[in-house]
């Protein structure tokens, strides 16, 4: 973490290797959000899948070393677990057989009564219901790959610093949150490794209660630290804000978040009066800012080590949003191609313009700054990462 | 097929390369040829008032026509529709039961609406404009709403169905996807046996069963008048034996003669109110065509993208296990 890594412009060391650092959160956020909109707008097999692919090869080149980093795998897991879901259902419920189906197998089918008849339960498995429900799982885990892609490159703690005024107090306790699970298995490995040195034995209940107090000791002691470092530097306190303009605070973000949700209600039920729709939700959201602007008045806060936004920054949300924008312009012209269907069975097309907006949100695997290792976290990533955050002065 | 076959599919894990290779694996197994699939429809003249189902589709959302068509036997409205010479085409996350594109030759070459551009087909069609399947037994004049979709229904003798495309309440009470004409106006004729079109290119005729000597139609939309939703047709020049007439049904030209593309709204008029369904202006006429058979070659297209498309994942993962690793060397 050299100075000189937060200069824009000098990405590059005396050694002429670039120097590792922390990429600016939101433009992995940026460029994560633009991927899902991409995916979002596609069921073609193939591009899905170039668009995993392409999420994994910028995980594994530019992720970190810090616990959240770990996270990609999991989201790759929900994914095949939504998918497997999906195969499940629509193969216990089948939606109807045509007479060009290609039937894989038959499952025992349960006949319902005529006045059940709208549901159909077991019957012929058709390997293109099989193929289009793998799609549809596939279009679902793509999109929550792409935010365990954001969550395992992104600094949390980092973008926790560009919540308005008014709610980081919140994200501050989310963050402390978050942190609590990796701090407690960290916790739990240091007392059963001290507990293995003093030559610890004992049976499984005996082991259990010599670890679970130490650790419940340890998180106890954790949590008065860090309540204690919170309220010395201000946390909770409302600062220069009288009794009135709270209220008024209160009240607006509450009629703005009401706002919200009735706009949200009357733009996604059909059947709704127009004016709930978007005007509701706009000026819900109207509400809400000007809640938030009047909230953040009375936290003023002091940055002591900014996060910079340069060249690297730039080229990662811009991939990413040009992922988006080009899919989304090219899909008009190759409609067919962009949503293939399996009936009838045929092999699914790579429509030029789509691949190519995809593979450019490969580019962050070269264009971001390689990340902070494992070898160099000891001093600098966890220590300096804990005391930034901490240094967000309320004054 | 076998239970480790099914396994497979249900455990297959996550990762890229595996699913791709699924993927080439199920469609290399059943696709190696290209199939034809040619569809025979069934003369229209194969159905009479108690024999054969009518199924009528209407494409009046995009300007075109309403294509009648007729199926013997069909122990499905899915089937019905096919056997007529229709083609369909389902969404993505419900299957081909869920119709939601339509096509026939007599209309745009056999083009599929709403076309891709118009509805992508990927989840289930909104109210706001899907196809609306009305049937209507023997018998009765007024169109009920199908409780059971395309793959439930059971097309029974006489009986008249209906595809329309537009948007309905919940109830199915009122706006654009209510059938603005009667059931009488599309049912087959008694005597139509034989003389109706072979070639399929003609018009027919839309007069009602009851109605089917009669000159002048105005008796019989007055007769329809309580039972449908809006009655609005009349037919001016209604003569069975001359198929080859140009017979217009006239509709309520407010409602009907949208340009194509507009996306539909909500009409809110009454549905039994006679005053509103009385014949006011004879500017929007649709017409009634017969349906034609869709030779439709459905080729499995060519497996190059696939490979093309698994060169670059292959080439992606092989950059990821790379970078892993190089990390794993460094660590």
């Amino acid at each position: 973490m050299s100075p000189s890594a937060h200069t824009p412009g000098r990405d590059t060391g005396l050694d002429g290797r670039r120097v590792p650092r922390e990429l600016h959160p939101i433009a992995w956020w940026l460029w994560a959000v633009g991927l899902i909109v991409a995916v979002n707008r596609t069921t073609n097999p193939l591009l899905l899948v170039l668009t995993l692919s392409v999420l994994g090869f910028v995980v594994a080149c530019r992720r970190g070393s810090a616990p959240w980093a770990r996270a990609f795998r999991y989201y790759l897991m929900l994914a095949g677990f939504v998918i497997v879901l999906r195969l499940l259902f629509r193969t216990v419920f089948p939606s109807g057989v045509t007479p060009t189906d290609h039937i894989l197998f038959r499952l025992p089918q349960i006949p319902a009564p005529s006045w059940y008849r709208g549901v159909q339960v077991g019957g012929p498995v058709t390997l293109e219901a099989t193929l289009s429900a793998t799609v549809d799982g596939l279009r679902l885990g793509a999109m929550l790959c792409c935010i365990g892609a954001a969550n395992a490159l992104a600094n949390p703690k980092r973008a926790l610093r560009v919540l308005p005024g008014a709610l980081y107090e919140l994200g501050m306790a989310v963050a402390v949150a978050v942190t609590l699970a990796p701090q407690l298995i960290e916790s739990v490995q240091r007392v059963a490794r001290a507990r293995r040195l003093r030559g610890g034995g004992g049976r499984r209940l005996r082991a259990l209660r010599s670890i679970v107090v130490p650790v419940l000791a340890d998180a106890l002691e954790r949590a008065l630290m860090l309540a204690a470092a919170m309220d010395s530097r201000g946390y909770g306190r409302s600062g220069a804000a009288s009794p009135w303009s709270r209220r008024v605070t209160g009240g607006l973000m509450l009629a703005g978040l009401a706002g919200l949700c009735v706009g949200a209600y009357g733009l996604l039920d059909g059947t709704a009066p127009r004016v709930l729709g978007a005007p509701v939700l706009l000026a819900g959201a109207v509400v809400c800012c000007a809640g938030l602007a009047l909230g953040g008045r009375r936290v003023t806060r002091t940055r002591y080590r900014p996060d910079p936004w340069s060249g690297p920054e730039w080229t990662v949300a811009l991939c990413g949003v040009a992922c988006a924008a080009l899919l989304y312009v090219s899909a008009g012209d190759s409609a067919a191609a962009v949503d293939p269907t399996f009936y009838p069975l045929r092999f699914p097309p790579l429509p030029a313009l789509p691949t190519i907006a995809i593979l450019l949100a490969a580019i962050p695997a070269v264009a971001a700054p390689p990340p902070i290792r494992a070898r160099r976290r000891a001093p600098a990533a966890d220590g300096g990462a804990e005391r930034s955050t901490r240094t967000e002065l309320v004054t | 097929m076998s239970a480790s076959r099914h396994r497979r599919w249900k455990t297959a894990p996550p990762h890229p390369r595996v699913l791709a290779s699924a993927v080439i694996v199920a469609t290399a197994l059943l696709s190696t040829g290209a199939a034809v699939s040619t569809a025979s429809a069934a003369p229209l003249s194969a159905c009479t008032p108690t024999h054969g189902t009518i199924v009528v589709v209407d494409f009046a959302h995009w300007g075109g026509p309403i294509v009648r068509g007729c199926g013997v036997g069909q122990r499905t409205g899915y089937a019905l529709l096919h056997a007529a010479g229709f083609t369909t085409a389902g969404d993505e996350h419900d299957g081909p039961a869920v119709v939601c594109r339509l096509g026939d030759a007599a209309f745009h070459h056999g083009t599929q609406y709403p076309t891709p551009d118009q509805d992508h087909c990927v989840q289930t069609p909104p109210t706001t404009g899907y196809w609306a399947y009305w049937v209507a037994p023997q018998g009765t004049n007024h169109w009920s709403y199908s409780l059971l979709g395309a793959m439930g229904e059971v097309p029974k003798p006489g009986q008249v169905e209906l595809w329309i495309f537009g948007a309905t309440n919940v109830a199915g009470t009122h706006g654009t996807g209510v059938p603005s004409f009667s059931p009488a106006t599309v049912r087959a004729h008694p005597s139509a046996r034989g003389h109706t079109s072979s070639t399929g290119t003609t018009q027919t005729s839309t007069s009602s069963s009851t109605a089917s000597t009669t000159t002048h139609t105005t008796t019989m939309t007055r007769t329809t008048t309580h039972a449908t939703s809006t009655p609005t047709t009349t037919a001016t020049t209604t003569t069975h034996a001359s198929t080859s007439a140009a017979v217009h049904t006239h509709r309520h030209p407010t409602h009907r003669r949208r340009p194509p593309h507009r996306p539909p709204h909500h009409s809110r008029r009454h549905r039994h109110s006679t005053t509103d369904s009385s014949p006011t202006t004879r500017a929007g006429a649709t017409k009634v065509v017969s349906a034609r058979p869709t030779t439709r070659r459905a080729s499995s297209g060519s497996s190059t993208p696939l490979i093309i498309g698994g060169a670059i994942v292959l080439l992606l993962c092989a950059g990821a296990g790379r970078a892993i690793w190089l990390r794993r060397r460094e660590e």
